[in-house]
């Protein structure tokens, strides 16, 4: 039976889904961000496949090289630190790429359903991949600081090898 | 005086900018967030700095060459406007992660959905600048391609 004394109701489309601490406004910003995040994972994804890629023929080239005669002892390790190094990168960028696809996937969620949850997951989503980030930042960082030590210690270790000859 | 006849107005929190409060699991993930966002908006401030440092150092020495010695100078100008246009993009890139942890530090400290909803435009600016960036460098990526293909096989078929 119809109540005829009832409030009267307001057919806001965003009262809806927003709610709990959500806004439009941040549906609306996760909704135009989510595009670019896709994007970008995409092309990281695609990046780490061709490193896996890289990293398999120097490491393939290396062993051929060794079972040739051409390369034994050195030449074969440089060949697998090298690969090594290229695992390692391909590693990060498909970490980097599968967080940021599961931030685009979250958003998505979130815009669909508006809850709070949802929206608690495409941010811990997004949190991961800024740690990868900033922990790939913080190897390398230190990785430059080392070379440039080196760079600057080789030539006095080098003289000094030199007069000990 | 109160007018008796007015429409029921609805006291929608969230047509207008927010007033309300964000969750507590938010602002945990959030936090997690800002040292890093802060560490790689700084670095990039950095590298921005250096960046335009080494766009002037270039651009003095190209226009120095071009001073000297006419057109030998061109490639180096061209050098430098290339780093300048990368310093544009770091600096920018940077600038969009320090006001994304600003944000979220303002987010932290009142839990306001205002500082939520100011994180979340700065983080779309950076990811939508990231993506414009990427999409430049895939097209100039497959122009190169081509260029590399066409270019050799039109000059063998000049030759013919």
């Amino acid at each position: 039976m119809q109540n005829h004394y009832a409030p009267p109701r307001a057919a806001v489309a965003d009262v809806s889904k927003a709610g709990r601490g959500i806004t439009d406004t941040m549906l609306v910003q996760l909704r135009a961000t989510r595009p670019w995040v896709l994007l970008v994972a995409v092309v990281l994804i695609i990046f780490a496949v061709f490193m896996l890629l890289g990293t398999a023929g120097i490491i393939l080239a290396g062993v051929a090289m060794s079972m040739g005669g051409e390369a034994a002892g050195a030449p074969m390790a440089i060949f697998l630190v090298i690969g090594a190094i290229y695992g390692v990168g391909a590693i990060t960028y498909m970490l980097m790429g599968i967080y940021l696809a599961k931030y685009s996937s979250a958003i998505s969620t979130a815009v669909m359903t508006g809850h709070a949850q949802d929206m608690t997951q495409a941010l811990e989503q997004q949190r991961k991949f800024w740690k990868v980030a900033g922990i790939v930042t913080l190897i390398m960082l230190l990785i430059t600081v080392v070379w440039m030590g080196v760079l600057i210690a080789m030539p006095e270790m080098m003289a000094g090898f030199n007069q000990m000859q | 005086m109160q007018n008796h006849y007015a429409p029921p107005g609805a006291t929608v929190a969230d047509v207008n900018r927010a007033s309300g409060s964000v969750s507590q699991d938010m602002v945990e993930a959030m936090r997690g967030t800002k040292p890093w966002v802060l560490l790689i908006g700084v670095l990039l401030f950095v590298f921005a700095v250096l960046m335009i440092i080494a766009t002037v150092a270039i651009f003095a020495g190209g226009a120095f060459a071009l001073a000297a010695s006419g057109m030998e100078g061109a490639p180096m100008m061209a050098i430098a406007i290339f780093y300048g246009l990368f310093a544009l993009i770091y600096f920018f890139l940077g600038l969009y992660l320090l006001k994304y942890n600003a944000a979220i530090g303002r987010l932290v400290k009142g839990g306001q959905a205002s500082d939520m909803e100011d994180a979340l435009t700065a983080q779309r600016k950076f990811w939508r600048l990231s993506g414009v960036i990427t999409l430049i460098f895939i097209v100039l990526f497959v122009v190169g391609i081509l260029a590399a293909i066409l270019i050799p096989l039109l000059t063998m078929g000049g030759q013919f």
